[in-house]
């Protein structure tokens, strides 16, 4: 016999009406811990990918859209730059690293990204298999990447076109794969990385007005026919847009020769983390630069410099993920007040049902006082029954918050970008718990001075 | 062993219930009786702790229960008084054997299974451990709640009406009962009643008179 047990038989008796107010604090509870996971994990993937890169430049469009695309590779690019006028900002005094990204081609949603090993190097992605690359058209894939696709080192696979899945087939290049990252927790795990020379390689660089392509053509070609790289072949995928190739059909030119040794042996050309700096590449255009500041001045500098005097425009990622945050916030108060009204509509539920409770047992509480009882004792006792319903709610609505972020994050592509996950926990539902509890006994306590002031002589005299 | 000197308890300004003076001794038994409204009820919560009288002193053991802190007779009743009350006030939510055990627990003795089973059979009512309140006869409901009372073998055992609602058989039965648990722990009894076929069993009886302002 202890209180607890006495607490529990007062629960079961009005099971239905227990049942009832566990659940609604428990959708309360659920819809918090929801926003918390979301929110925090949401936050800290977007500061941990952002960490250590001051400005990212790109072509003048949105900043958040360019800070999206560049760092989470969400979002399109804002368009894409010229190399020649990106290495003249790498050489900028303020500057102290610049990591270039080429972008434009997917496999299967998967983004494959042209650039440096500095990039992986910036995220501390270790090779779990394989080597970084070394030759034009080799790739190294993020761990959820060859998770999902089920590719290995020595595996080779063709890109596509644009940033989703639908985009026509770059069928006339494979890539390959030589290596694979261990998972990092940061958005290198979901991209597929490869030096930007390959992103010439395979298609045309391409400017905004390339999005109509995309969709006019459905362009598939199949793989026998892709072995037969001839340079007409390439240039079906121009559709019409006049692009100056220049030195990028050498560079097919003499991919195309070597390919056709035999797979293990076509690599492409070497290449190293500077060569696409090459003047021959004067003509071909990047997509995105990170920057990294030579001193924290340059923050109040450098993106004024870029905005004004070149065709380019420097966003910084801090200023852009908290406007983002500060945007997402609103919308997030006011599912929280929503939350807070359910939280609020147990506590009454909670305190009514007690308050019903103590009318029905106050001869219970009067023979418990008679058998020595004490008034504190059976104060107690409902307050547990309050804490019981109460923590119960907390509880099951915490599985249910965790429940939910997990399938958001197992449902929604945009949540998997983020890495979305409920089976992480977070200091913040320790603080969730404890209101629980507080609504326990907020709701208990009017009820439990009832019982605690129950006069034994007066109740038990009357029938 | 029980003592009540000079007391009288006034409800409101119409009703004051003068009560008797009282001296027992260790394991007396003793029958108070009284039309309806003559203050049985009252005098026996008064002797249970549970009543304040207006004025009056109520010893128990040398104890003077009045003078001590409200906690300390909770405590004190939970270990030395056992009460029947006129209605019965089983609680509905616990089984039998726990509405019995509730009365170790409330009190702060060590719960004893072995105790409460041998008082349920020697009660007639070990079958019926298992069962709620819900699902006894008032007869048995009456034993569970005489088992809840004398569970801590308390020193004075009090009980309102115990036969009111019993039929002549039954109420001999109850009667005889309650003697026998009292006479087991030497405990003092004391019985109300406005129920004549319950006086021969007592040699010791005091008749309420209706209280001052009542129109009998
Ligand atoms: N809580 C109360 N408030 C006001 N008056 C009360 C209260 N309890 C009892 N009384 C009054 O005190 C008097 C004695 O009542 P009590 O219940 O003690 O009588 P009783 O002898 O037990 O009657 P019965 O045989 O009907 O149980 C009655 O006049 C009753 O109306
Ligand atoms: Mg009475």
């Amino acid at each position: 016999m202890n209180l607890l047990k006495l607490s529990f038989s007062y629960l079961r008796r009005r099971a239905l009406n227990t049942l009832l107010n566990i659940l609604l604090l428990s959708f309360g509870i659920a819809t918090i811990v929801v926003l918390l996971l979301l929110s925090y994990q949401l936050e800290d993937n977007l500061y941990k990918n952002a960490e250590g890169i001051d400005a990212v430049v790109g072509a003048k469009g949105s900043p958040v859209q360019l800070i999206l695309s560049g760092i989470f590779h969400i979002d399109a690019p804002t368009g894409n730059i010229n190399l020649k006028e990106a290495r003249e900002l790498m050489n900028h005094r303020l500057v102290a690293s610049a990591i270039p990204q080429a972008l434009g081609d997917n496999y299967r949603g998967y983004r494959i990204v042209g650039t440096t090993t500095a990039y992986p190097e910036r995220y501390s992605a270790e090779l779990a298999e394989g080597t970084l690359w070394d030759h034009e058209f080799e790739v190294v894939l993020g761990s959820d990447v060859a998770r999902a696709e089920g590719l290995q080192v020595g595996d080779t696979f063709v890109s596509s076109h644009g940033f989703s899945a639908s985009g026509h087939t770059h069928d006339e290049h494979d890539l390959h794969v030589v290596g694979i990252f261990e998972t990092t927790g940061t958005v290198i795990d979901r991209l597929i990385l490869t030096g930007v020379e390959t992103m010439w390689g395979i298609h045309e660089p391409h400017d905004d007005h390339d999005h109509d392509h995309d969709h006019d053509h459905d362009h598939h070609h199949d793989h026998e026919d892709s072995h037969s790289h001839d340079h007409d072949h390439n240039h079906d995928h121009d559709h019409g847009h006049d692009h100056d190739h220049g030195s990028n059909e050498i560079a097919h030119a003499g991919y195309t020769e070597s390919r056709h040794l035999g797979h293990n042996h076509s690599r492409g050309r070497d290449i190293t983390d500077e060569s696409f700096l090459s003047e021959e590449y004067d003509d071909e255009q990047i997509t995105i630069m990170l920057i990294q500041y030579r001193n924290p001045l340059a923050a109040a500098q450098f993106p004024r410099f870029v905005n004004e005097n070149t065709a380019m425009q420097a966003a910084a990622p801090a200023v852009e993920i908290t406007r983002l945050l500060n945007l997402l916030g609103v919308g997030l108060d006011a599912i929280q007040i929503f939350a807070y009204i359910l939280i609020l509509a147990s506590v009454l539920g909670i305190f009514i049902a007690l308050l019903n409770s103590m009318k029905e047992r106050k001869y219970d509480l009067a023979i418990m006082r008679s058998l020595g009882g004490s008034r504190s004792k059976l104060f107690m006792n409902v307050i547990l029954e309050g804490l019981l319903i109460s923590l119960a709610g907390g509880l099951l609505g915490m599985l249910l918050g965790h429940a939910a972020v997990e399938g958001i994050g197992l449902l929604f592509e945009e949540a998997q970008q983020f890495a979305m996950s409920g089976r992480v926990f977070i200091p913040g539902e320790g603080r969730v718990l404890l209101l629980a509890a507080g609504i326990g006994i907020i709701s208990s306590v009017i009820p439990a001075i009832q019982a605690y002031r129950t006069d034994i002589a007066e109740t038990l005299s009357k029938a | 062993m029980l003592v009540l000197k000079n007391a009288h308890h006034t409800y409101d300004a119409r009703t004051t219930v003068k009560l008797p003076e009282l001296h027992t001794d260790k394991g007396d038994h003793l029958l108070i009786t009284g039309l309806s409204g003559s203050g049985k009820s009252t005098l026996l919560h008064v002797l249970a702790g549970v009543l304040r009288p207006t004025r009056g002193t109520l010893t128990i053991n040398g104890t003077d229960l009045y003078k001590m802190s409200e906690s300390q007779r909770d405590r004190f009743r939970g270990r030395n008084i056992g009460v029947i009350y006129q209605q019965l006030h089983l609680i509905d939510t616990l089984s039998v054997e726990v509405n019995i055990r509730i009365a170790q627990y409330m009190a702060g003795i060590p719960e004893d299974l072995n105790r409460i089973r041998d008082l349920c059979s020697e009660l007639g009512i070990g079958e019926k451990m298992r069962s709620y309140p819900g699902q006894l006869s008032q007869g048995q409901k009456q034993r569970v709640s005489i088992a809840r009372a004398v569970v801590n073998e308390p020193a004075l055992l009090l009980a309102d009406e115990p036969t009111s609602s019993l039929d002549d058989l039954r109420s001999e039965d109850v009667v005889g009962l309650l003697k026998k648990m009292a006479e087991k722990t030497g405990a003092t009894l004391v019985i109300s009643t406005h129920d004549s076929r319950v006086k021969r069993h007592f040699d010791n009886v005091v008749d309420l008179e209706l209280p001052v302002g009542e129109v009998a």
